[in-house]
């Protein structure tokens, strides 16, 4: 245990501090990417040795979570995936003057989820991976539908709309290769469609360039926020008051959906979200700006990176693509993450925890005095802001896999996100198909195969049968009840 | 009376949807579904494709027909799942 102090060393906090504040930038910035950018520092680490080297990656990947919101909230375009749940109230926040709440309010979310999620680590990582072992492909396939189905009710517009648009999403998600086969689908000869649509370029499209095709469209309903005593900036008591709920529900969520196999931050943060939308007790407020779904969320997202380091450090699984990097600098460094690790090295495992109650400190320090500036962003006349926003989602989607290919699709998701607007069809379910759509046809897929081609397996544990009753009340309840009503009111007249 | 801009909206909007799922499932004719048991790249793209045309449909339908729509819905999955499935003789 005294090896947690290890994190206090000169060299070690400079790497903790290099790290999140490479994670910060990382996260604002749409495009590169957590993974991406642990990939570009990897040789650097190597020659920092393992655990200032590990814990300068750590750093970037918790680092990144902090920053994500920043963008989400000012101009509505999500610095990475786990985000893009930020934009629906952050930006409405940012649009009625309080940037500066929703992004303290997220600094503090994210710091208590990160927190939080440190102390369950150090205590419960042996017995919760053993929890996640137990999902095979068939609970994991049970608990996607499940959690699309809760979610498709995100902005608490018609559920079927919201339905479609996860299925749009799921659609889109099988363009490029087949997860298992290889076979190249839906790509129409196209040589840049054949790794798939990315995903940064879809969303900068649904929701960047859509903003701004929405602001050149009607210039007079973009009011410019004005800008508001430096006091202002910080969240009010109400609000704090307010986000404790919400913040501590999306703690427990995020780590524990952190703990499941696939990206994680992302489905916790819809989670925190949809969960938000319903038991709340300002739920009627959220989807207009309300500081709840942005502290929910936020919260998850880091209680979720957390969990995910479970999984990794218990048995040397990784899954997420930051996680899998992370693993990738752990064998270079001849640390070999498992069972074994605690035995063979503990000062890079406790060196590595106790880092990141040391990041998370450096990150709150980090990020509220900087609040003032990032929140002056959203007071720029949009005929400054927009054309920067639009280049900035250019060099988001073209960035991703260096593709002009991906640029036409941020501009055909724009034109999408803009119509799908006007229609009343929002496009945060259509991104969480996106996401889910390649852990459900592979969980699907490798079910039946295990099952021989019997469907049975589906629900052949209890877990996955549980799982998958649920989604058939969540689907049938809703319209149940609306036709039990319309009976009721045909009988009444 | 004409129905409110909202509803006419909403059914311009089920009837694209339609379009794109007909156009997906006619796309993805191409591609092999193969057995349950080794699945082909087909089999997913149809169950999207065709989720997608059912919730169009439904979006566009209103007042009896959506819980006509569901009972027939529900019937007709029952008589598949415990008739030619399960083999229970039903009345």
């Amino acid at each position: 245990m005294s090896d947690l102090f290890v994190a206090l060393t000169p060299a070690n906090l400079l790497a903790c501090f290099a790290g999140v504040v490479l994670g910060t930038i990382v996260g604002v910035l749409p495009g590169l990417g957590p993974a991406g950018a642990m990939a570009l520092v990897l040789p650097l680490t190597i020659k920092l040795g393992p655990t200032a080297g590990l814990i300068m990656l750590a750093g970037i990947y918790y680092g990144s979570m902090y920053g994500g919101s920043t963008t989400s909230i000012l101009v509505n375009v999500p610095g990475e995936a786990a985000s893009v749940v930020t934009t629906i109230d952050g930006y409405r926040l940012a649009r009625k003057g309080r940037a500066g709440a929703a992004l303290a309010i997220a600094a503090i979310a994210s710091f208590v989820a990160g927190t939080f999620s440190v102390v369950a680590l150090q205590l419960a990582a042996p017995f919760v991976a053993r929890l996640a072992l137990a999902f095979g492909p068939a609970e994991y396939f049970a608990f996607a539908l499940l959690g699309v189905t809760l979610l498709a009710n995100l902005t608490g517009g018609a559920r079927a709309k919201s339905l479609a648009m996860v299925v749009a999403g799921i659609m889109l998600s099988t363009v490029g290769m087949d997860p298992l086969g290889g076979t190249v689908r839906f790509t129409f000869d196209v040589a840049g469609a054949q790794a798939g649509l990315s995903f940064i370029a879809v969303t900068a499209g649904l929701f960047g360039v859509a903003e701004v095709l929405a602001t050149i469209a009607a210039p007079a309903d973009f009011a410019p926020v004005a800008r508001v005593p430096f006091r202002a900036l910080y969240p009010s008591r109400e609000e704090l008051r307010r986000s404790v709920p919400p913040m501590l529900r999306g703690t427990v969520l995020g780590f524990l959906v952190g703990l499941v196999p696939g990206p994680a931050a992302t489905i916790a943060s819809f989670v925190s979200y949809g969960v938000e939308k319903r038991v709340s007790r300002y739920r009627h407020e959220i989807g207009t700006g309300a500081i709840e779904g942005v502290a929910g969320p936020e919260a998850a997202n880091n209680a979720a990176a957390g969990g995910g380091m479970i999984p990794l450090l218990a048995l040397g699984l990784p899954f997420t693509p930051s996680t899998a990097v992370l693993l990738s600098g752990m064998l270079l460094m001849s640390v070999t993450p498992g069972p074994f690790l605690l035995r063979d090295h503990p000062q890079v495992f406790w060196g590595v925890i106790g880092s990141f109650y040391i990041g998370n400190v450096m990150l709150l320090l980090l990020n509220l005095p900087l609040v003032g500036i990032f929140a002056r962003v959203a007071t720029i006349p949009p005929r400054y802001l927009m054309p920067g926003v639009l280049v900035l989602c250019s060099v988001a989607a073209y960035s991703d896999n260096n593709n002009a290919f991906d640029v036409w699709v941020m501009v055909g998701a724009g034109v999408l996100g803009y119509a799908m607007r006007g229609l009343g069809y929002d496009p945060a379910p259509l991104v969480l198909g996106l996401v889910l759509g390649p852990v459900l046809e592979r969980s699907l897929l490798q079910a039946l195969t295990i099952g021989r081609g019997d469907p049975r397996e589906l629900w052949s544990s209890a877990p996955a049968a549980i799982m998958l009753v649920a989604t058939a009340v969540v689907l049938l309840a809703p319209a149940a009840r609306a036709g039990l009503r319309l009976w009721t009111r045909e009988r009444a007249s | 009376m004409s129905p409110r801009p909202a509803a006419r909206r909403d059914h311009w909007s089920a009837l694209g949807l339609a379009v794109l799922a007909l156009g997906y499932l006619l796309a993805g004719r191409r591609y092999p579904l193969d057995t349950l048991a080794t699945p082909g790249p087909g089999i997913f793209p149809l169950a999207a494709g065709l989720a997608l045309l059912a919730l169009a449909v439904w979006q566009g339908l209103d007042g009896w027909w959506r819980p006509a729509a569901l009972a027939l819905a529900v019937t007709a999955a029952s008589r598949l799942l415990f008739g030619t499935w399960l083999g229970v003789p039903l009345p």
